[in-house]
C-alpha cells in the first residue's frame, strides 16, 4: 500500500466521538472503514466528553466487534463502562460490516433523538424526508436531488432532535449496490480505490444546521399510475413517520408519537408514483417547488 | 343465506349508541382537520380523514351516533353524510379496540 492517507482515529457520529480500530494486520479494512465514514467530522483527538471505543478481535467462530464507552475528562468520577460488549461474530472481516455495526451502535447510544428510516433533503427553508421501505427508491431519489443541486443529510436515516425537533445529518457513504442509473452514479463523487465495493462517498458537505421538517415524500417506483401525486393529510404524514421510526433500545412509543405529532403539524406530504427515475425526479421537484 | 344486518343494527343500541375512546387511546388532531387515533398500549396508530376526525371528537361517552351524525352533517352542509357509513366506521374502530360502544 503506497500513498494512501493514514486513517483518522476518530469520527464524530452525532454526540459521540467514535475511536476506530487501527487493525494493523488489516490496513485495507481500516482504510475502507475510514472512507465509509469520511462524511463524518474526523479528528485525531476527541473534543467531546463521550468516546466510543471500537475493538475488533478474531475468535474461532469469526470476527467480533466490541464497544466500550469512556468519558475522558468528565471530572465526575465516571471513568468508563464496566466492560466491553462484544457483538455476535461475523466473517469475513469487512469494512462495510464494521461501518454498519458502528453506526448502529452510535444510534443506540445517541441521547434525545428519534431516527426516521428515510433520506433527508434540504429544500430552501425546509427539510424534506424521502421515506419508504428498503428498495422503494430513497437512495435513487436522494442521489437525483443532490445531482440537481440540493443538499442531502443522509440517504437512509434522518435523526430528529426530540427537543428542538430539528433534523440532523447522518452523512454515511451511500449504498449503491443495487441497480442505479449510470448518469446518477457518474454525477456522484468518484469512489477512492480503497472504498468498499457497492458504496460511494457521501456527497457532502452536509448542512450544519438543517431547517425543520417541511415535507414527506413516499416514493413508489413502478407504480401503475405514471406521475400520480397523492397528497397525504398531516395525520397520514405522522402515521407514516411513526411507522418508519427505528426502534432503538429504550424506544418510547408515546413519547415518539408526541414528538412526531409536533413535527408533523407544519408538514405537508405526498405519495408519488412513477415508473422511471426521471419521472419520479421531475414530479418530486415539482412538488418541492423546484421544477 | 340471510343478509348481514345493516351497520346501524349491529350497534348495541342502534342510533342511540354512545361511544367513547377506549382506555389508553387518545385523539391527536392536526391543523388540516385530520387526526390520529393512538393506542399507547398496543402501539397502534390510525390516521383519520376529516369526517373520521370530526366524528371522534364526539367520542366522549355522552354523544350518541344520532347526535354525532347531526353535528357532522351540520359541518358538511351541502353534502349528505350517510349515518350507515358513520355506524360502519364506529364498528371498525371498536373491532380494532380503539373505541367502546355502549347503549345509552
Amino acid at each position: 500500500m503506497t500513498g494512501s492517507p493514514r486513517p483518522l482515529h476518530l469520527r464524530r457520529i452525532l454526540d459521540l466521538w467514535v475511536r476506530l480500530p487501527s487493525l494493523p494486520e488489516r490496513p485495507e479494512v481500516a482504510l475502507g472503514l475510514d472512507h465509509l465514514l469520511s462524511g463524518f467530522e474526523g479528528s485525531h483527538e476527541p473534543s467531546g466528553r463521550r468516546v466510543l471505543q471500537v475493538g475488533v478481535r478474531e475468535r474461532p467462530e469469526g470476527w467480533q466487534v466490541g464497544f466500550r464507552e469512556t468519558h475522558p475528562g468528565a471530572g465526575d468520577g465516571r471513568e468508563e463502562d464496566p466492560g466491553v460488549a462484544w457483538s455476535a461474530s461475523f466473517t469475513p472481516l469487512r469494512a462495510s460490516e464494521l461501518e454498519h455495526r458502528i453506526v448502529a451502535e452510535a444510534l443506540e447510544r445517541a441521547a434525545g433523538r428519534l431516527f426516521i428510516h428515510g433520506a433527508g433533503i434540504v429544500v430552501g427553508g425546509g427539510t424534506w424526508v424521502v421515506s419508504g421501505p428498503s428498495g422503494s427508491g430513497k437512495t435513487t431519489l436522494a442521489m437525483g436531488l443532490w445531482s440537481r443541486g440540493l443538499s442531502i443529510l443522509g440517504d437512509d436515516v434522518c435523526p430528529i432532535d426530540a427537543v428542538s425537533l430539528r433534523p440532523e445529518a447522518l452523512p454515511r457513504a451511500l449504498h449503491t449496490d443495487g441497480t442505479y442509473p449510470p448518469e446518477l452514479l457518474n454525477a456522484l463523487p468518484a469512489p477512492p480505490p480503497e472504498m468498499p465495493e457497492g458504496h460511494r462517498p457521501f456527497p457532502g458537505p452536509a448542512p450544519m444546521a438543517p431547517p425543520l421538517l417541511a415535507g414527506l415524500i413516499v416514493p413508489v417506483i413502478d407504480g401503475p399510475e405514471e406521475g400520480a401525486i397523492e397528497p397525504l393529510s398531516q395525520a397520514e404524514v405522522v402515521h407514516h413517520l411513526v411507522r418508519q421510526l427505528i426502534r432503538t433500545k429504550g424506544f418510547d412509543f408515546p413519547h415518539a408519537v408526541r414528538t412526531m405529532a409536533q413535527v408533523g403539524r407544519t408538514m405537508t406530504g405526498a405519495r408519488v408514483r412513477a415508473s422511471t427515475v426521471d419521472g419520479m425526479l421531475s414530479r418530486v421537484l415539482q412538488l418541492m417547488g423546484r421544477a | 343465506m340471510p343478509d348481514e344486518p345493516a351497520p346501524i343494527e349491529r350497534l348495541p343500541a342502534g342510533r342511540s349508541t354512545v361511544f367513547e375512546l377506549a382506555p389508553g387511546v387518545r385523539l391527536e388532531p392536526f391543523p388540516d382537520g385530520s387526526a390520529l387515533l393512538l393506542s399507547e398500549e398496543s402501539e397502534e396508530s390510525l390516521s383519520l380523514n376529516l369526517t373520521g376526525a370530526l366524528l371522534c371528537t364526539f367520542a366522549d361517552g355522552t354523544h350518541s351516533l344520532d347526535d354525532a351524525h347531526r353535528e357532522v352533517q351540520g359541518a358538511f352542509q351541502g353534502s349528505e353524510v350517510a349515518i350507515q357509513v358513520l355506524a360502519e366506521f364506529l364498528l371498525e374502530l371498536a373491532d380494532r379496540g380503539l373505541l367502546l360502544l355502549n347503549p345509552r
